[in-house]
């Protein structure tokens, strides 16, 4: 059992670029982008820790960032209210989408990378065309009554959580857009992998396990602390297990059928963990806690050289 | 082989005897054949073979080439004078037989027969002229020109002699005149002339060549001039030498030089002599024909004996190859003009119109029809977009029933233009793709009865119905005529007035269902509340669960690769109409925050500022949350209330949308401190992003916004200046409203004042510019550390005199303080940004 989870911790990665807002595994999963507070984007590889590059383009600080499924551009957000997306090869920011009214909290790409959606705090999603030259957003969905601050996108759905205490799920092909009251201000949504559930964290300290089409919730997950930040969860490769950050500085494993807390991964004199990624395939956590990134795996796995 | 050779005659030269075993020759195309001159010397290369006649076997007689002479001179041998001949640079071949200068003797172009003919003509033509012969002519003919053409010398050969003409020889007889009775067609035959018609007996037998015909050339006629045209001989109007007009007509035989100094290319016509003299002889001067024209024309010429004289009608030339008819033609027949009646009057008089009934007075409208011109979409028109179901959803039986409750008469329809003011669209935009039908808003909710006429009202004007009004009165028809007068009017009114939001601000303001000052029933709250209750329980599922139509943007769905789940639909977005949605979630959001006093309390020196017993000491705020205690419901009501003082100027100033922009903005300005604080708050919003993490610098901040008011607040002067900045105000205010609104309950302790503990914390750590985390970032929050601030302020004041020596030091302070922020990335930003 215990094999699946990240409980040893590899490598721990001075990112110098501030603080970091963001980490995220790439869509396949050997590399990484963290996104700092100095205005840069960088690129890792985690499993050797180098830095490959740095993307530079953002006038303020960058809180969210995500790789094409192709790897060949980087979408990012930021407290400069741009969306920007970078050639990864060059390193060159391709297009620079202003619309936002404010901090762009959370940027995803569609399944093909066709599209950037942006969560802003406006309260509004904007979906932006990576394939046209237009400079105006293809779609507005200005539906959340208070700051988007987590986006998910599958094949043919939107996921947004909102501070205003709901997840609004925009179903492309059935042409609905479902809300569902959580109640609490949401801090992150996530689908499970097999796109049956989603994951929502809010600000009560405390994570649901919703049913995507009813809006039940199927199982609650208590025992971190998130009151103020914006802390991320996410489940890990298999979606046996529910992994979140937490305001003191330790991430929580929980089971998800049984939703017992099965392990907390400490980050020694960190504060805060708030953000996280699991390797899309393998037993690997990534976590960032101020200016550090942290790689965690399987305890069987080979210390780092 | 020898007795075929006798009986066969062979013309030409055998050709070999074919080998099948040789090998066939290749057929050279013409690229591959070689030019070679004379001599056999190929005389082409091909451009990087030296090019035309180059190399040392073709021009240059040495193996470097051409090498020039080198200037020479002594003492001795003086350097000769050389003087080059175009000789000197002519090869062979230009001095041979076909070349530019041929040394061998030949026939030159004077004697050739061609020449001679040319010759001949001119001079018949001198003869003609009456001229003396000129000796030279005469004596050309004596030379025979050593070569003649081929045809000239086959025809000598057969016994031809120039002058004759070609053919078998023939006697010369009468000819048969024709019969009077055949009719011919076409062109007149030539009339036989009288040396032909009379025959000296004793030639009778004698055979006679024919005589020589000068061929005849007929010219196409290329150009679009009319036939015998000839445009004006410049040469013949204008002679280039001066000749005495008074002298002889006759041109002098002298030859002169004349002409141009340079010659004129081949292309370019010589250019007109602008020194002209007039001659006399250029003119015609008499009236009869001259003979010049006839060119050879072996017809007979009609002036011949004078037997077929111009007939005296006819005026002008007879063109060249063509003769006058003889016979006249018949004029055409016209028929007889037909009799005029006896009482008619050349002149018309026009008889009054009498049309005068059917004429219409057209207004613009109408005319538009007329002239086809695409009717211009009036608000009225833009009902027939309302999709029916909204109709019925619009009025529900139970919000009648509420509307009937609060039913008032008066109702001031003029209201509404602050909210078109606000949107700042002006009044004759056409609907976007946002924008809600004028009849959604429900000028006359709070009389039923006359909502309902109205909206008839508004369904008959949209079918152009000039009456509309007093058909829909009809339906109900218990009111005085004075009052169907004042309702008209009213009517008119309101649907000139009531406008859709457009855009952003659509989504975020909603009609009020209530009159102001009323309190809000209940009833309204429990649905959202349901739900919140609902979380809270955790009965999460239907209650919690909602869905809506959604429209995705076509691209949109291509770029996910999903077909269109309305293909039909042009709209995009939720197409409900929010009615009341962001009021709904104020609602929703009171229960939040109500659930959030459930959480750990903050840290007792923010609850010191935050107790709720503790009146906030600004008199602006308590002004403005009693203002709002009151008309809970739409935090523009003292706008309002304004605009009903302000009604009549209003709506004298509807014409123009940008007067009655500034007028209702010139009421904001004129409005009390509530609406401003509302600004203020909102805009203060903004530069919050200064307010640092230590309690000090806040000290300094506050301190600058209450004395430096008019630079830190953008003040309302600025919201009047454009139009377009009072649309960004709003824009800008959009999201706040709700945050706005519930904020002022000051009795909750906003659990987000958390985060200022967390910020001084990080601060004093010194770890300012890492702060670790993002913040869940919400208005209500940034409003509520505003409300926090000013509230500090007010209480700083009281101290301010005693520690103003302190602060000057810390302006300063604050100042480098500053500089060094914005470097570094404080957490203040990320959460007020």
């Amino acid at each position: 059992m215990d094999h699946v989870i990240p409980e040893k911790q590899i490598a721990e990665i001075k990112c110098k670029q501030g603080a970091v807002r963001a980490v995220r595994f790439n869509a396949d999963g050997n590399y990484c982008l963290t996104c700092g507070s100095d205005k840069s984007v960088k690129l890792w590889n985690p499993s050797r820790q180098l830095l490959l590059k740095t993307y530079g383009g953002h006038g303020y600080e960058v809180l969210d960032a995500q790789a094409s499924s192709d790897n060949s551009q980087i979408c990012s957000g930021g407290m400069d209210k741009l969306v920007v997306l970078f050639d990864v090869a060059s390193g060159n920011s391709l297009r620079k989408y202003r619309g936002h009214a404010g901090t762009v909290n959370c940027v995803k790409f569609n399944e093909e990378s066709t599209v950037v959606l942006s969560g802003s705090i406006d309260c509004t999603i904007k979906a932006w065309d990576c394939r046209s030259r237009s400079t105006n957003p293809i779609q507005t969905m200005d539906d959340p009554k208070d700051s988007v601050t987590s986006l998910e996108v599958s094949d043919h759905e939107i996921l947004a959580g909102s501070a205003d205490g709901h997840i609004r799920r925009f179903d492309l092909r059935m042409g609905k857009l479902f809300v569902d009251t959580i109640g609490k201000s949401v801090s992150c949504v996530t689908f499970t992998r097999d796109g049956q559930c989603v994951l929502v964290g809010t600000l009560d300290s405390t994570l649901r396990l919703m049913d995507k089409d009813t809006g039940e919730m199927l199982n609650e997950y208590t025992g971190h602390k998130n009151k103020d930040y914006k802390i991320d969860s996410c489940l890990n490769h298999r979606d046996t297990h529910i992994l979140s950050g937490s305001e003191d500085g330790c991430v929580y494993i929980w089971d998800l059928v049984e939703s017992k807390l099965v392990r907390t991964l400490e980050h020694k004199d960190q504060p805060v963990v708030h953000s996280l990624s699991f390797h899309p395939e393998e037993v690997c956590l990534l976590t960032a806690a101020r200016d550090t990134m942290y790689v965690w795996k399987s305890q069987f796995a080979p210390d780092a050289t | 082989m020898d007795d075929d050779d006798e009986s066969y005659i062979f013309l030409g030269s055998q050709l070999e005897p074919y080998d099948d075993d040789e090998p066939r020759k290749k057929l050279m195309s013409p690229a591959d054949l070689q030019v070679r001159d004379s001599k056999g010397r190929v005389r082409f290369h091909g451009a990087f073979t030296g090019g035309f006649s180059a190399g040392y076997f073709n021009t240059a007689g040495s193996k470097e080439g051409f090498v020039p002479t080198t200037f020479s001179s002594s003492k001795k041998d003086k350097a000769e004078k050389i003087r080059a001949n175009p000789e000197d640079f002519m090869d062979d071949e230009d001095l041979g037989e076909h070349g530019i200068k041929p040394k061998s003797f030949l026939t030159t172009d004077q004697f050739s027969s061609e020449q001679r003919k040319q010759v001949r003509t001119k001079t018949a033509d001198a003869l003609s002229r009456g001229s003396l012969i000129s000796g030279e002519e005469a004596l050309m003919d004596l030379i025979i020109p050593e070569r003649l053409t081929i045809g000239v010398k086959i025809l000598r050969l057969m016994g031809w002699k120039d002058g004759q003409g070609v053919g078998p020889r023939l006697k010369r007889k009468k000819k048969a005149k024709p019969k009077p009775g055949i009719k011919l067609y076409g062109c007149a035959l030539p009339e036989p002339s009288e040396d032909e018609d009379d025959v000296p007996e004793f030639l009778e037998n004698i055979k006679f060549a024919p005589k020589d015909v000068c061929p005849i050339s007929f010219q196409a006629k290329d150009n679009v001039h009319g036939i015998g045209y000839r445009g004006l001989d410049p040469q013949l109007a204008l002679p280039s030498t001066h000749i005495n007009l008074f002298s002889s007509n006759q041109p002098s035989k002298q030859k002169s030089i004349g002409g141009q100094a340079f010659g004129v290319g081949a292309l370019e016509d010589e250019d007109d002599d602008i020194y002209t003299v007039d001659n006399i002889s250029s003119y015609d001067i008499t009236m009869g024909e001259d003979e010049e024209h006839l060119f050879g024309w072996t017809a007979p010429s009609s002036q011949r004996k004078g037997q077929h004289q111009k007939p005296l009608e006819y005026v002008g030339k007879v063109l060249p190859g063509f003769t006058l008819s003889s016979i006249p033609l018949k004029k055409n027949k016209l028929p007889e003009p037909l009799p005029i009646p006896r009482n008619f009057k050349a002149h018309h008089k026009f008889t009054k119109c009498s049309s005068a009934g059917t004429e219409m007075k057209h207004n613009a409208v109408t005319r538009a029809l007329v002239l086809g011109e695409k009717p211009i979409r009036t608000q009225d028109s833009s009902t027939e977009k309302l999709p029916p179901d909204r109709k019925e959803n619009s009025i529900t039986p139970e919000r009648e029933k509420r509307r009937s409750r609060f039913s008032s008469p008066k109702v001031n329809p003029d209201l509404t233009t602050v909210s078109n003011v606000l949107d700042g669209s002006p009044l004759d935009t056409s609907s976007s793709r946002f924008s809600r039908t004028a009849s959604e808003f429900k000028p006359f909710l709070k009389d039923a009865q006359k909502q309902e006429r109205y909206d008839k009202y508004l369904t008959l004007v949209k079918e152009n119905k000039k009456d509309a009004y007093e058909q829909a009165v009809l339906a109900s028809g218990h009111l005085t005529e004075w009052e169907q007068d004042q309702e008209k009017e009213e009517f008119m009114k309101a649907s000139r007035f009531y406008r859709p939001l457009q855009g952003l601000m659509a989504s975020r303001f909603t009609t009020a269902k209530f009159e102001d000052g009323k309190t809000v029933p209940e009833a309204e709250q429990t649905v959202v509340d349901e739900r919140v209750k609902a979380t809270e329980m955790k009965m999460y599922g239907k209650l919690t669960h909602d869905s809506f139509e959604w429209h995705p943007d076509r691209v949109l769905c291509k770029r996910f690769n999903v077909s269109d789940p309305y293909p039909d639909s042009s709209l995009v977005g939720v197409p409900k109409v929010k009615h009341g949605s962001s009021f709904d979630y104020m609602f929703s959001v009171q229960g939040i925050e109500q659930t959030r006093l459930a959480l750990p309390p903050p840290p007792p020196e923010i609850l010191k500022e935050k107790t709720p017993d503790l009146p906030v000491s600004s008199k602006q705020a308590t002004e403005s949350q009693q203002i709002h205690k009151e008309h809970p419901k739409s935090i523009f009501s003292s706008l309002f209330e304004k605009k009903n003082e302000n009604q009549v100027s209003v709506s004298d100033k509807v014409d123009s949308s940008q007067q009655n922009e500034s007028m209702v903005v010139s009421d904001v300005n004129k409005e009390e401190q509530p609406t401003e604080d509302l600004f203020k708050a909102i805009f203060k919003n903004t530069d919050t992003e200064d307010s640092s993490s230590s309690s000090d610098d806040d000290e300094v901040n506050t301190d600058k916004t209450t004395s430096g008011r008019p630079e830190r607040i953008p003040s309302l002067d600025r919201i009047q200046t454009s139009h377009q900045e009072v649309q960004n105000s709003a824009r800008s205010m959009s999201p706040m409203v709700h945050s706005g609104n519930h904020g002022n309950d000051n009795e909750r302790v906003n659990p987000s004042s958390n985060t200022d503990t967390v910020r001084n914390q990080a601060a004093s750590d010194g770890f300012d510019n890492m702060n670790n985390s993002q913040k869940v970032t919400s208005f209500d929050q940034a409003i509520d550390s505003l409300r926090k601030r000013k509230h500090k302020s007010e209480n700083r004041d009281k101290h301010k005199k005693k520690k103003r020596k302190k602060e000057k030091h810390k302006v300063t302070k604050h100042r480098t303080d500053k500089k060094k922020k914005k470097h570094s990335h404080s957490q203040s930003r990320h959460k007020h940004s």
